[in-house]
């Protein structure tokens, strides 16, 4: 069977097809319509996997003059289409349950169907005009999800200001866009010779907005807002791996300066984010942050050439954080059982011993953690172990040229490794063994199969067999050459491998050593507890979304100095001007009234006074003629006389 | 008796009538004016004719003053018609010949 535009249409259509479908359809019943069109679309991805085997299927529209609309399915889009739609279809049936007795269900179905047709279009694009299309429609779509309770002013404000964080990155893609289209390049396809250095830079922090590196990192936390499996589905495994995506279909041309600053702030996220997620309180705030420092990885992953392992990082992150994600939202669905809306569901101060009443939860939530800290024999340590040795190889290369600050990328993501287990086993500790002083027992909870499932699958996906054969071998994955079979990647020593895998494996096991002595041995913490600075710092994000709102405030505040510049002087020097001229009308009005129309009215007045004194000579009245004729006469006389 | 004391006088009877004539509203004393006027013409002519051999000039004289009267009483009867139709003999406020 050959791959056709219809099948990539269809393929690319169905989940907002189906949203508008289900929204028709009663209340109770329009995720499951949505899960079942998703459901046929992840079949069609699965299929489109062995359809591109063997070559990509391209097509190219002409749009306008010179303008030519392209897709391009190769083999990475359709491993990723099926990961959407795969993870897609979990969450919308973790939904149906999760959703249920919300306002507004159908609403939902259609955003998330809207969000998943918006994000297979992004990765099917090919030309820059419908890249950057579905670029902003994962966003705008993302927005529409984050605020889904609108009328909670807080969360539709988090909304709008991941949104607008999101637009500053999509500007700088944006002015990318346009230089490589000056360029003459259309579509990344066309692409053949390395960007030069401005380019590649704005088309990097474009994504790096996509994927919250700093200094967009603020947004993601920001997107907790919205609903549990939207968060599953858009910033834990689609829409964040985004800008990874786009790197990852750039990184032939990035040019070597570009690729270190790529490294560097990877690397510097990374370890900023599992450093914030230390001080988190917030269930999901935690994984958000865990998200961010993930995607950092990935970051360094494509910034040291291990481009492969970046993917197959993308790949194994998406399973093992929507599972986390899942997890999060079932005890969130039980702990608002068991509160109602009288304590904060999220808090984790708030839970403690859940392990005995969410058992599949429980199970569910180790594994994926485990995967996230990557112990070995998860997928997690398989994926992430590859980033590690590859930086480490990449810092060696600068090394030895005499670039020590290299080295800073590889210890920093070390240093993360390090946290990632201590801040995940502390979400553990404190959600499933500690004590809480609040009463959390309920009878009679029978957890849904609906959530259970999901959530199970994607457990089963965090373990190393999915992946590839031999646990420690971080280049052993099934589909690495699959994927990246065009793309040259970089041969990392052997030995170098070992050793990193070890070093990872044993700063996992040091980490949830340290996160056992600090949080598992029944610290209660309660809500009103004093924080200091540090604490404070790293919960706050290290200030990130509070520095964004300084800026928007300063920059608020010079616009509002320069409209106050503009009404007192702009304003003042135009109402002078009107003024002036008012004046000057007056009086030209005047000279107009007094002089011209004087004169005008003096001729006038003058020929009247004239031709009234004239007329005189006419008058009535023979005597007066007589005199009037003696006069003359006797003029023209003494004239003819005495001249 | 020198010929200039003549001409002073018709002079003045010359101006009087001019200034009758002028002034005056009544169509009878304008009349009277020119009966003035016509005089000093006549004083002219016989003081001139004094100097002169011939009496010519005294006779024209005696012929203008013969056209006078005539003159005078078309004068009057006119002045009579015009009365009758504008009932008044003031000269300014006679000014149409058709009433």
């Amino acid at each position: 069977m050959q791959v056709t535009g219809a099948y990539i249409l269809a393929l690319t259509f169905l989940p907002i097809i189906g949203g508008i479908i289900a929204y028709g359809v009663r209340k109770e019943w329009c995720l499951q319509v949505n899960a079942i069109f998703v459901f046929v679309s992840l079949l069609g991805a699965f299929g489109l996997i062995g359809l591109v085997h063997d070559e990509s299927f391209i097509a190219s529209r002409q749009w306008v003059d010179h303008y030519t609309l392209q897709i391009n399915v190769d083999r990475l889009a359709a491993l990723l289409i099926t990961l959407v739609y795969f993870i897609a279809f979990l969450v919308l049936v973790f939904s149906v349950h999760y959703m249920r007795g919300e306002g507004g269900v159908r609403r939902y179905g259609l955003k998330l169907g809207f969000f998943i047709s918006s994000m297979v279009g992004l990765l099917i694009a090919d030309s820059f005009i419908l890249l950057f299309l579905f670029w902003e429609l994962v966003g705008f779509s993302s927005f529409l999800l984050i605020g889904y309770w609108y009328y909670d002013k807080d969360k539709a404000q988090s909304a709008k200001q991941s949104f607008m964080i999101n637009r500053v990155a999509d500007a700088f893609l944006l002015v990318g866009i346009i230089l490589l289209m000056i360029k003459g390049d259309q579509s990344m396809s066309e692409i053949k010779e390395p960007l030069d250095f401005s380019t590649g830079f704005f088309l990097v922090f474009g994504a790096f907005g996509k994927s919250a590196q700093l200094p967009f990192s603020g947004w993601l936390p920001k997107a907790m807002a919205g609903p549990t499996p939207v968060s599953a589905l858009i910033h834990a495994a689609t829409m964040v791996t985004a800008g990874v995506y786009l790197l990852i279909r750039l990184s032939p041309f990035i040019p070597e300066p570009l690729k270190f600053i790529i490294a560097i702030i990877g690397a510097g996220t990374a370890f900023y984010a599992a450093f914030s997620a230390l001080a988190q309180y917030d269930i999901k705030s935690v994984l958000a942050y865990s998200t961010i420092s993930q995607l950092g990885y990935m970051m360094i992953g494509i910034g040291v050439g291990a481009t492969s392992s970046a993917a197959f990082h993308l790949w194994t992150h998406a399973f093992f954080k929507a599972g986390l994600f899942m997890s999060a939202g079932s005890v969130i669905i039980y702990m608002h059982h068991v509160f109602g809306h009288q304590y904060d569901p999220q808090d984790m101060r708030n839970m403690g011993g859940l392990k005995r009443f969410l058992p599949a939860t429980f199970i569910v939530h180790i594994i994926c953690s485990l995967s996230l800290a990557g112990l070995p024999f998860f997928s997690g340590f398989m994926s992430k172990g590859g980033i590690l040795a590859g930086s480490v190889h990449w810092a060696q290369g600068y090394g030895d040229m005499g670039f020590i600050w290299a080295y800073f990328v590889p210890v920093l993501a070390f240093l993360t490794a390090l946290l990632t287990p201590i801040y995940i086993g502390r979400q553990l500790f404190l959600v499933y063994w500690n004590k809480t002083n609040l009463p959390i027992w309920i009878s009679g909870f029978n957890q849904s199969l609906w959530v259970k499932l999901p959530i199970f699958l994607l457990a089963i996906f965090s373990v190393w067999i999915f992946f590839g054969l031999n646990p420690l071998d971080s280049n052993g994955w099934y589909l690495e050459d699959y994927v990246l079979a065009g793309v040259e990647g970089i041969t990392v020593p052997f030995k170098v491998t070992v050793i990193s895998e070890i070093a990872a494996a044993l700063l996992v096991i040091i980490g949830l050593l340290i996160a056992y002595y600090i949080y598992g041995r029944g610290v209660v913490f309660s809500i009103d507890q004093k924080r200091n600075f540090f604490i404070q710092f790293a919960h706050q994000g290290w200030f990130l979304s509070t520095s964004y709102q300084a800026i928007s405030t300063s920059y608020l505040a010079i616009c509002q100095s320069l409209a106050k510049i503009d009404e007192r002087i702009i304003d003042h020097s135009i109402d002078l001007f009107a003024i002036t001229m008012v004046m000057l009308s007056r009086s030209m009005g005047w000279i107009d009234r007094f002089i011209v129309d004087g004169i005008v009215g003096f001729s006038a007045k003058f020929a009247s006074t004239m031709g009234t004194v004239l007329s005189r000579l006419q008058s009535r009245g023979i005597q007066s003629q007589i005199l009037y004729l003696l006069i003359l006469l006797t003029g023209i006389i003494s004239w003819i006389l005495f001249l | 008796m020198k010929l200039e004391a003549f001409l002073y006088l018709s002079v003045f009877l010359f101006a009087s009538g001019l200034t009758i004539i002028l002034v005056k509203k009544n169509a009878v004393l304008v009349l009277i004016g020119i009966e003035l006027i016509l005089n000093s013409a006549n004083l002219n002519l016989v003081a001139f004719s004094k100097f002169d051999p011939s009496i010519s000039g005294q006779m024209f004289a005696i012929f203008s003053i013969v056209l006078a009267a005539g003159e005078i009483a078309i004068g009057l009867a006119i002045l009579i018609n015009v009365y009758k139709s504008y009932l008044t003999t003031n000269v300014g406020e006679i000014d149409h010949l058709k009433h």
